[in-house]
């Protein structure tokens, strides 16, 4: 599915000092045509309601230390009890792949490894935007 | 449609984040199903205070927004914040930074609605989405609505026609960016705040600013308005209740004369010509060149004249009762 405006929620852990990473993606999806809210959370509430009044068609949430599981545990039914089950959650990152499948079970729809070519995630998520529920 | 236009209002108008967020994609998107509701809206508006923060790049606009949210909320007053940043011209991709500045202030309190905007380099099509999206929040009930607009280019214009209070943030040095600016001081401020005020040149910058006696006339009545110039600082929270008071007291002012009355009254027709104007380039964009066989176009502004014509005058035909008795 393709949409004029795609619009992408990125959040970054506020105590994960190496924003780098996630500032190289914002960076990407923005030159990949997208509009890029980027911010910084202390709790996983923020995300989803962030979430909720941005109305942003994608979560992507960058880790950088640990923490992974609580968050997706969190933040899935915290999207769904505003509403916003038709948003696309990525997470991304330094994330062991011994995760990758519990949080696809969460309800996080991929995860992707650091260092990534450029334009991969843009690419995932042009694809799979609006295509997708929160079971 | 129409009934789903009329449940979305009552949902917007009872404060529904989720729909009014949904509604809020609608007009940036410039659907005309977001027409209706807004139509049904507008009896709702009216009650919101409107400010402007404007000002160039990294002056700490979005900082000083932080700081009068969590001002306006210690009195108690709920809060819109409408955050505008610049789309890439090359991409229409935009990174929108604002929220992040703002969410020491905003998390963990659902009376404070933040919503950012990419401008998507329309020109006069941004001023129609944001003065829609200001109606939104109002219309959902919020005391104060604040528009942070980055102020070069034909921003700053828009903001003055859209705030009650235009706050122009500055900072020390300010003078390369007051000249990159299209508009100067004396057209769009209300109040002028020196931000960074922590550091050294503050003090100078502001003796400057107020040495110029800047004053805005009150169209309606034989007085001025004297635009104060005030140091603050957002990284260390001071001057904010003060720039919150000079804001509340300008407001004031202007409601104690017409001078409301002619704000709110400039600001519908604003709309309406930027409403009118992006409608129409629509249709215009529409015409493809081979529209007038017989070579009109050769004399573009012989053609111009032509078509402004005919809808003058089908408008005219229009009013006479042309569509009654025809
Ligand atoms: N020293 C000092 N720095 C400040 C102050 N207020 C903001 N800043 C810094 O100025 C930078 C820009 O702040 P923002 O609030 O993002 O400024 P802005 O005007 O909203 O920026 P744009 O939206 O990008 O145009 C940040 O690094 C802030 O930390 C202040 O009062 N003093
Ligand atoms: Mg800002």
């Amino acid at each position: 599915m393709s949409k004029e405006h795609i619009k992408v929620l990125l959040a970054k852990k506020k105590i994960d000092v190496h924003g780098r990473g996630t500032k190289l993606i914002a960076r990407e999806l923005r030159d990949a045509g997208m509009e890029v809210v980027y911010f910084r959370f202390g709790v996983v509430e923020e995300i989803a309601e962030a979430a909720l009044q941005e109305d942003v068609d994608v979560v992507g949430v960058s880790i950088m230390t640990s923490g992974q599981i609580q968050i997706a545990r969190e933040l899935i039914p915290a999207l769904k009890a505003r509403g916003l089950h038709e948003v696309l959650v990525i997470m991304g990152g330094i994330i062991p792949e011994v995760d990758y499948e519990p949080l696809q079970t969460l309800g996080v729809h991929r995860c992707f490894p650091p260092g990534l070519p450029g334009g991969a995630v843009a690419e995932y998520i042009k694809r799979n935007v609006g295509t997708v529920s929160l079971a | 449609m129409t009934s789903t236009a009329v449940h979305t209002t009552e949902l917007v108008v009872g404060g529904s984040v989720r729909h009014a967020s949904r509604l809020i994609t609608e007009i940036e998107n410039g659907s005309p199903a977001a027409r209706e509701v807004l139509a049904r809206l507008l009896p709702h508006c009216g009650s919101a205070q409107r400010v402007g923060i404007t000002g160039p790049p990294g002056a700490g606009k979005s900082s000083l927004t932080a700081s009068l949210i969590k001002e306006i909320r210690a009195q108690g007053r709920t809060v819109g914040v409408i955050a505008v940043d610049p789309s890439s011209p090359f991409s229409q991709g935009a990174l929108l930074g604002d929220r992040d500045r703002m969410l020491e202030a905003a998390s963990g309190d659902a009376d404070v609605f933040i919503r950012s905007l990419a401008a998507r380099g329309a020109a006069g099509g941004l001023a129609v989405a944001v003065n829609d999206v200001v109606d939104v929040m109002d219309a959902m009930g919020k005391d104060v609505v604040i528009v942070e607009t980055v102020g070069v280019g034909q921003g700053e214009l828009e903001i003055a026609k859209i705030a009650h209070t235009v706050v122009l943030v500055l900072v020390p040095g300010y003078g390369d960016a007051l000249q990159a600016m299209k508009a100067g001081v004396t057209e769009i401020a209300d109040v002028v705040a020196v931000n960074k005020g922590d550091l050294p040149e503050a003090a100078g910058a502001v003796e400057d600013l107020r040495s110029q006696d800047y004053v805005r006339r009150d169209p309606t009545a034989d007085r001025t308005w004297v635009v104060p110039v005030l140091k603050v600082s957002a990284l260390r929270r001071e001057g904010i209740r003060e720039l919150a008071g000079l804001v509340d007291d300008h407001y004031r002012f202007t409601g104690d004369s017409a001078w409301r009355s002619e704000i709110e009254r400039n600001r519908r027709h604003a709309q309406f010509l930027s409403s009118v104007t992006e409608r129409l380039r629509a249709e215009l964009a529409a015409i493809p060149p081979d529209a007038f066989d017989d070579g009109r176009f050769s004399d573009p502004h012989l053609a111009a004249d032509e078509f402004v014509t005919d809808i003058v005058r089908a408008r005219a035909h229009l009013r006479a009762g042309g569509l009654a008795t025809n």
